[in-house]
């Protein structure tokens, strides 16, 4: 039985993931076309599926606020950790950023950090397993 | 029997109990870890966002200054930073341009701080006004992160040998083999950079060097530069001696090698003869004694060279049977360039009435003439 406490906190976890992960890349990428287009290239800075991407990984995990200590936990971990990792993937650009200056000379800049990328992902990675192991239990 | 199935029950929840304990161990366990490294990258994060900006904002570009060297345009980019990091900076630069690439590499250690120059070497043609470059650099703070900015600018120069003049030469005499040339020079220096290098001269005849000259330039951006250069060349006129009489006329190439750019170009040089227009006069006989009588020969000669002449003309005066029956005395002459040249040779011939051949020994310090006059 999922008490109303569980409820209304995986509400608010929604909203609060809702806002910093889908609405402020959205508004942000708007912002940083608006003002910085002229000078910086940012076309492909922020992906446009970021938001989207954004929604359902809010979605996931408060559901697995909600669905804690019961059977289904384990796969909301499982799902909110590969969602998480996709994510960052995403928002980071796959580890490498391609910035393109205009003014005053013309410049691209390619800015690489797999490596910091991937050291991010090892808490995701540990979450992860801990969905595996907490649904395998649960079995 | 219900014992026993108590038993096994037992065991069950046993092993149940065990199993639970385990997994909350490894859940507990992972729990750590992932507090751990959350807590690790973001010190590393904060370390290295921090290192960055610290050592960003120590950056000082100077102002570029360029030189041409023999073949190259040196761009030095004097760049200040201090490494305030944690970790050693790599600094690669790629150059491509006219389908070259160079690469420079250099390492800034943690702590260290000095001006690091980037120095670009384009091996160009300067008569061009400008090069487009692809310039890359890759500024690596690894293995975490490595940034490569790269642009494609063009480097706009004006001409640095703008009204480039070899002025009318002055000839002389070396030595007994070579002749020295003076050789005015003079440009301005256009372009934003400063020459410093050797300008050199080669001179070839049919492939063959005969003459070489070198000085070594240093002349600022803008600047009126008028200097000559000596040219020591092989004598002309010493490669055959008739070439005295007749003069000569080579097809020469001369190669100009100016800091930065070589210039070739061939150019036919006449050599005018040095004894020109050779002209014996009517001989003048006086009675001397019984046997013998003086003879006076009237010769006249223009160097039309631009070297002097020295040297002795003498003479031999023969009958038919090849027997001396006289002589032209020593005379001295030193000729110089564009002069015109008169002597009288003075000797005494035999009273005897035969044919006469009249043998003339010119001697020179390029040689000795011999000519025979019916």
């Amino acid at each position: 039985m999922i008490s109303k406490r569980r409820i209304i906190a995986g509400i608010i976890t929604f909203i609060v993931l809702l806002i910093l992960l889908s609405y402020i890349p959205l508004r942000l990428k708007e912002v940083l076309i608006n003002y910085l287009d002229k000078y910086l290239s940012i076309s492909q800075f922020i992906s446009s599926i970021l938001p989207i991407i954004g929604v359902i990984l809010a979605v996931s995990i408060a559901l697995s606020v909600v669905l804690k200590k019961t059977k289904a936990y384990g796969l909301t971990i499982i799902i909110s950790s590969i969602l998480w990792i996709l994510y960052i993937y995403v928002a980071l650009n796959g580890g490498q950023i391609y910035l393109t200056i205009n003014y005053p000379y013309y410049f691209i800049i390619i800015i690489d950090f797999k490596f910091l990328m991937f050291m991010i992902f090892i808490p995701i990675l540990l979450d992860l397993i801990k969905g595996i192991i907490i649904a395998l239990k649960r079995k | 029997m219900k014992i026993c199935i108590i038993l096994k029950k037992f065991k069950k929840e046993k092993n149940n109990i065990k199993k639970g304990i385990f997994i909350s161990k490894i859940l507990k366990a992972i729990k750590v870890f992932k507090i751990l490294s959350i807590f690790l990258v973001v010190i590393l994060i904060f370390l290295l966002i921090y290192g960055i900006f610290n050592t960003f904002l120590t950056i000082r570009v100077h102002n570029p200054s360029y030189n041409i060297n023999q073949s190259y345009l040196e761009i030095t980019v004097p760049i200040y930073l201090e490494n305030r990091g944690f970790l050693p900076i790599d600094i690669v630069t790629n150059l491509i341009y006219l389908n070259t690439t160079i690469m420079e590499k250099s390492t800034i250690p943690t702590g260290a701080s000095g001006i690091f120059p980037l120095k670009f070497l384009l091996k160009t043609d300067l008569l061009t006004k400008g090069v487009q470059v692809l310039a890359t650099i890759n500024i690596m703070i690894q293995p975490f992160l490595s940034t490569i900015i790269s642009t494609n600018m063009s480097i706009p120069w004006e001409m640095p040998y703008e009204d480039f003049r070899m002025g009318e030469p002055t000839i002389s005499i070396f030595n007994s083999t070579h002749i020295l040339i003076k050789m005015p020079i003079s440009f301005r220096n256009t372009s934003p950079f400063s020459i410093f290098g050797k300008l050199s001269i080669f001179v070839y005849d049919d492939g063959r060097i005969i003459g070489y000259g070198e000085r070594i330039i240093n002349v600022a951006p803008s600047i009126y530069y008028n200097t000559s250069i000596d040219l020591h060349i092989e004598n002309p006129w010493i490669k055959n001696l008739k070439y005295l009489i007749e003069g000569t006329s080579r097809n020469y190439t001369i190669s100009i090698n100016l800091p930065g750019i070589s210039i070739n170009h061939t150019q036919i040089v006449n050599w005018p003869p040095i004894i020109g227009s050779p002209t014996i006069g009517k001989a003048i006989l006086t009675p001397h004694n019984l046997t013998h009588s003086s003879i006076v020969i009237p010769l006249s000669f223009i160097n039309y060279a631009p070297i002097p002449i020295n040297g002795t003309i003498k003479g031999k005066f023969l009958d038919q049977g090849g027997n001396i029956i006289g002589e032209l005395y020593d005379t001295r002459f030193n000729v110089q360039p564009k002069e015109f040249c008169s002597l009288n040779m003075t000797g005494h011939l035999k009273n005897i009435e035969t044919k006469l051949r009249l043998i003339l020994i010119m001697e020179t310090p390029y040689g000795t003439i011999e000519g025979e006059i019916l």
